[in-house]
């Protein structure tokens, strides 16, 4: 958003050094007059000393102040700025290039409430001052106040024409208020004649929030060989394409993103998911690593790595990994997954401790529950089935729309002769879940103890239709627990 | 007919009580490997090579038996083959027969017997099927298959052509068998064959698999499946391939063990066939030739949840005293060994219920047991473990080699991992395969033979305490089939308490255990009724049977 302020700036400046000029030649002015030079040839540094000269010897000059606000605005010191801007308004308070600028500024360093009060000012002096509408379009667009946005920003349309950050805003705004069509038409516009690749990015990325992908992807794409942060590009690139469905093709985007190093730890942590879901978990763990390496302070990679060996059963390396990554950032996900890595790696009393301590310290977690119940299932003694039973309906009780205790405590129920109980958990969970074939598995087997072999019969055919679809086609995949 | 169900309640509250008052000892459970003074110096040769074919891995099954009729177990090897031509006739890649001399010694008879086989072997399956009294073997492979006729003198002959078993499939031609085993399932007195058969393969189609970059053995779905095989005896030293007439050739799937048992109590023997990464089948044998596949019916098609597990060997016995045969299959890591429990009409998967989940869902098995190894009248489990690739620790991460399991059974509702106290041989690991049991020395506790791919097998003598009573019973079949198989029996304790076994010789993967049938009593000294419901209907009552010893028992003519 820094282009709009740039632009406002800008102008400011030049209407004031104009009026300098015309001003005849005190020290002061002559000063100006060099800084004018010095911006108009893009030497700020030099226009910013020149000016502080002139602030210097002229110190009431609001002039002198807005312009060296200006070019601190410019030169990205905003709360510098600021201080320069706010003396200006003091010192003359009917001037609207100065107001304008403090606002431009303020909406700038999100103060947003200060800005829309000069913006006020402004716009009930000069109700036509396009640019303070344009600007409070802009920061109703932050205020959340969509339809005001919307209304302010499409007021001001040679504005736009000139900012195209506004065009960004102005989709937001449409978005925000079920506009859809509006909101791409809007962001079409960044596309011809390009924008700046900062504000097509930005405008991609309101597309990705809105999650209107296709588009999300095409501004990214469109900006592929400009714009300067190529490794989040690409992620962005990526996630745009498998959260529209192509998942081949950001596998692809992430896997180039990653030959050229231009992968963020985001990038890594999505293609690593994406390997491991598909079932590549040896691919995904190569690329974890790679991620590690190159993100060693990220806890989200860390964790990453650790599922992923995890999956693989590699469980002494998926607990140093998860060891890792809650030093790095404490979650309920990292401990469950460290807790359960310890569990499996044989480290029974560390593994309870770390679960013990997770619902301690995440207690509204309920997978955590969830996990640790089903894991204290596994030696079948009666101490722990009571606690794990109690663990399953607490994680039910956290989570109603949760699939898995509901599963787990039927496969219970079965188990003990209490088929009626089986069926009212399986029943609920596969209303929450209908695709999940082990819940019509389960199904199938409490219909056939309860006598109800024509149910039980469907639901085995809905399973093994679930079923087929989860399974491979004929790969030359290596046998063992993992298909590389 | 079905005994559990009508006592199965009075048994529940009994076993709690029970231990306790009769000083059941629960000792350890302990094995000693005499593999080094046993005498057998046999060598297992898959042919290991870095192309990893996929038959390598496969390797072999081993048979417990009694060839000569001296009261003593002996063993058979079978061994894998030179590649590619899988031929056999180096010494090192013969199967092998050693005679048990009686004295924990075992002395190499394979050259006199004449069983040193051909081809890539795989499995064995031992009984006698044409009633003469002496045990013969049908010995499974890649490209061959062989019936072995025990002409009595301590030779045998090669009888496959004639008797038309070769496992030559219609279509497919010799099919790739690894399991097989005896039964009669038409109860005419006479053992039908079963034989399953794996996959589609060859030396010459077979795909380059690969776990990461490096070369591997493939998994399954490589492969298409291949039917299972009936071989219907009609007395006359021929077999009839009944595999489609009966049912039982139209189910695809990719077999590794069979075991079998009256899984409901119709008076007729079914069929478990244990599926790699395919659901199970449960070939329920509908009396009239044919068999109905009804494991999803019956709830052992797939683990717990709804998990085609990559099945590999099995066993079929009733571990829980109800009278109703239970099934143990065992797979690879991340399947768990399922244990399903017969409730009659179905059954229900108590792996996770009765603690066998923690201990297998971490490892993996090829051979499988349901046995009594402490003698306290509760059956408990082995599992003869290790990875399928080997080289799993650059592939996965994970050992190739792993030691046995055994689990303890406590009361008929629990099982205890207690691996890590069965003797020093429980914390080797091995490349384990095949896994038979019997009781070698005849000491009344069942010892376990375990193979080793491309290693020396194990030779486990059970040395758990001797404070349990036992009971072996040889079976003299007369209308039924001279081993008895099928034969159901119920050993009833002074204390009341009830123990069910039945006779087969069929058990884990590629494997024939000791045909005889055992019973652990725990304390008592005898069994005060032992009924016996041979395979012909004939029921047959002994009473006051004393403990701690082998008694035969000779079916009566009515």
């Amino acid at each position: 958003m820094r282009l709009a302020a740039l632009f406002v700036l800008t102008l400011a400046l030049t209407a004031s050094g104009a009026r300098l000029l015309a001003q005849g030649a005190s020290p002061a002015q002559q000063h100006a007059d060099q800084a004018l030079q010095f911006a108009q040839q893009g030497d700020l540094k030099s226009a910013e000393s020149e000016l502080r000269k002139a602030v210097e010897l002229s110190p009431g000059d609001s002039n002198f102040l807005t312009s060296l606000g200006g070019i601190l605005g410019m030169e990205g010191d905003l709360r510098q700025a600021n201080t320069y801007l706010a003396k200006a308004v003091k010192l003359n308070p009917q001037d609207p290039a100065s107001r304008r600028n403090l606002a431009a500024n303020q909406w700038q360093l999100g103060q947003l409430k200060e800005a829309h009060q000069n913006l006020d000012l402004l716009l009930r002096a000069n109700p036509r001052d396009k640019i303070a509408t344009f600007l409070l379009g802009m920061v109703s667009e932050k205020e959340k106040a969509y339809a005001r946005s919307a209304k302010l920003l499409e007021s001001v349309p040679d504005v736009l024409a000139q900012q195209p950050d506004g065009w960004a805003a102005l989709a937001n705004s449409y978005y925000h208020t079920g506009r859809t069509e509006n909101a791409r038409a809007a962001l079409q516009r960044l596309l011809s004649p390009p924008a700046n690749p900062r504000t097509v990015f930005l405008g991609g990325s309101i597309a990705m929030d809105a999650l209107d992908y296709s588009n999300a992807e095409t501004l990214f794409r469109s900006v592929r060989s400009s714009y300067p942060d190529r490794a989040a590009l690409e992620s962005e690139i990526a996630l745009a394409e498998y959260r529209s469905g192509h998942v081949a093709e950001s596998e692809r985007t992430l896997l180039e993103a990653v030959k050229a190093n231009h992968a963020t730890s985001s990038g890594y942590v999505l293609l690593c998911r994406m390997l491991s879901a598909e079932g590549s978990d040896l691919r995904a763990l190569r690329i974890a690593a790679q991620a590690a390496q190159a993100f060693p302070d990220s806890s989200d990679v860390l964790s990453t790595k650790g599922s992923v060996e995890l999956k693989l059963r590699y469980f002494k390396d998926a607990v140093a990994s998860y060891q890792k990554a809650a030093v790095l950032k404490d979650s309920a996900g990292v401990k469950r997954g460290l807790a359960t890595a310890q569990w499996n790696a044989g480290l029974r009393e560390q593994a309870t401790s770390t679960f013990e301590q997770a619902m301690r310290q995440f207690p509204r977690d309920a997978q955590t529950c969830q996990v640790y119940g089903t894991l204290l299932l596994e030696d079948g003694s009666p101490e722990n089935k009571a606690r794990a039973v109690n663990l399953l309906k607490h994680a039910l009780d956290l989570d109603q729309s949760a699939t898995e205790p509901r599963y787990q405590l039927a496969n219970l129920e079965l188990t003990d002769g209490n088929p009626q109980q089986a069926l009212a958990y399986l029943e609920s969970a596969i209303k929450l879940d209908p695709n999940d074939s082990r819940l019509h598995f389960a199904l199938s087997r409490v219909y056939r103890r309860l006598g109800r072999d024509s149910d039980a019969g469907k639901e085995t055919e809905i399973y093994q239709k679930l079923k087929a679809a989860e399974q491979p086609g004929a790969r030359n995949d290596a046998a063992g627990g993992t298909h590389p | 007919m079905r005994w559990g169900a009508a006592i199965c309640v009075v048994l529940f509250t009994a076993w709690l009580w029970w231990p306790l008052a009769t000083g059941t000892s629960t000792g350890p459970i302990l094995f000693e490997n005499i593999i080094d003074r046993s005498g057998v110096r046999f060598v297992m040769d898959s042919s290991t090579s870095p192309r990893k074919h996929q038959i390598e891995t496969m390797v072999s099954g081993v048979a417990i038996f009694d060839y000569n009729n001296d009261g003593l177990m002996d063993l058979y090897f079978v061994n894998g083959a030179r590649l590619p031509d899988m031929d056999k006739s180096d010494p090192r890649y013969w199967n092998r027969l050693y005679r048990n001399n009686g004295d924990g010694t075992f002395t190499d008879v394979t050259g006199k017997a004449g069983v040193r086989g051909a081809g890539f072997g795989m499995g064995v399956a031992a009984a006698d099927y044409d009633n003469d009294g002496w045990v013969d073997l049908y010995v499974t492979g890649v490209n061959r298959n062989q019936l072995f006729h025990n002409n009595g003198d301590g030779t045998f002959t090669d009888v496959t052509e004639k008797a038309g078993v070769a496992g030559v499939h219609p279509q497919l031609g010799k099919t790739w068998s690894i399991s097989a085993g005896w039964f009669d399932y038409d109860n005419d007195g006479r053992l039908d064959l079963f034989v399953t058969n794996y996959v589609n393969w060859s030396l010459d189609t077979e795909p380059l698999c690969t776990g990461g970059s490096l070369p591997a053995y493939c998994s399954p779905n490589s492969y298409t499946g291949q039917p299972n095989m009936l071989f219907h005896n009609n007395g006359d030293g021929t077999f009839t391939d009944v595999s489609e007439a009966s049912g039982i050739g139209k189910q695809v799937g990719k077999g590794m063990g069979v075991v079998f048992a009256d899984y409901d109590g119709d008076g007729f023997t079914d069929v478990f066939v244990s599926n790699d990464t395919y659901r199970n089948f449960l070939f329920h044998n509908n009396g009239n030739g044919t068999f109905r596949e009804a494991g999803m019916v019956s709830g052992v098609a797939y683990n717990e949840n709804g998990k085609s597990i990559a099945g590999m060997g099995a066993d079929f016995r009733d571990v829980d005293n109800d009278g109703l045969p239970d099934i143990f299959v065992v797979g690879m890591v991340g399947d768990t060994f399922p244990l399903f429990r017969n409730r009659g009409a179905d059954f229900t998967d108590v792996t996770s219920a009765w603690g066998i989940t923690g201990p297998t869902a971490r490892s993996t098995a090829w051979g499988a047991g349901i046995a009594d190894f402490d003698n306290d009248g509760w059956k408990d489990l082995f599992a003869a473990c290790s990875s399928i690739l080997d080289n799993s620790e650059e592939i996965e991460h994970l050992p190739s080699k792993l030691p046995n399991k055994v689990l303890r059974n406590i009361g008929g509702t629990h099982f205890a991992d207690v691996s890590a106290s069965a003797g020093a041989s429980f914390g080797v690991p091995q490349a384990h395969r095949g896994l038979a049991y019997g009781d070698l020395d005849n000491d009344g506790r069942i010892d376990a033979v375990v193979t080793i791919k491309d290693g020396r097998p194990e030779i486990l003598m059970n040395r758990s305490p001797e404070k349990n009573h036992w009971l072996l019973v040889k079976l003299v079949g007369a209308r039924s089939n001279r081993d008895g198989l099928g034969a159901r029996l119920k050993a009833t304790l002074a204390t009341g308490r009830v123990l069910y076994n039945h006779a087969t010789t069929s058990t884990g993967l590629s494997a024939a255990s000791d045909p005889r049938v055992h019973f652990g009593l725990g304390a008592a000294e005898r069994v005060d009724k032992l009924e016996i419901l041979w395979p012909s209907g004939i029921r047959q009552v002994l009473d006051n049977v004393s403990a701690d010893h082998i008694l035969t028992v000779d079916e009566p003519a009515k």
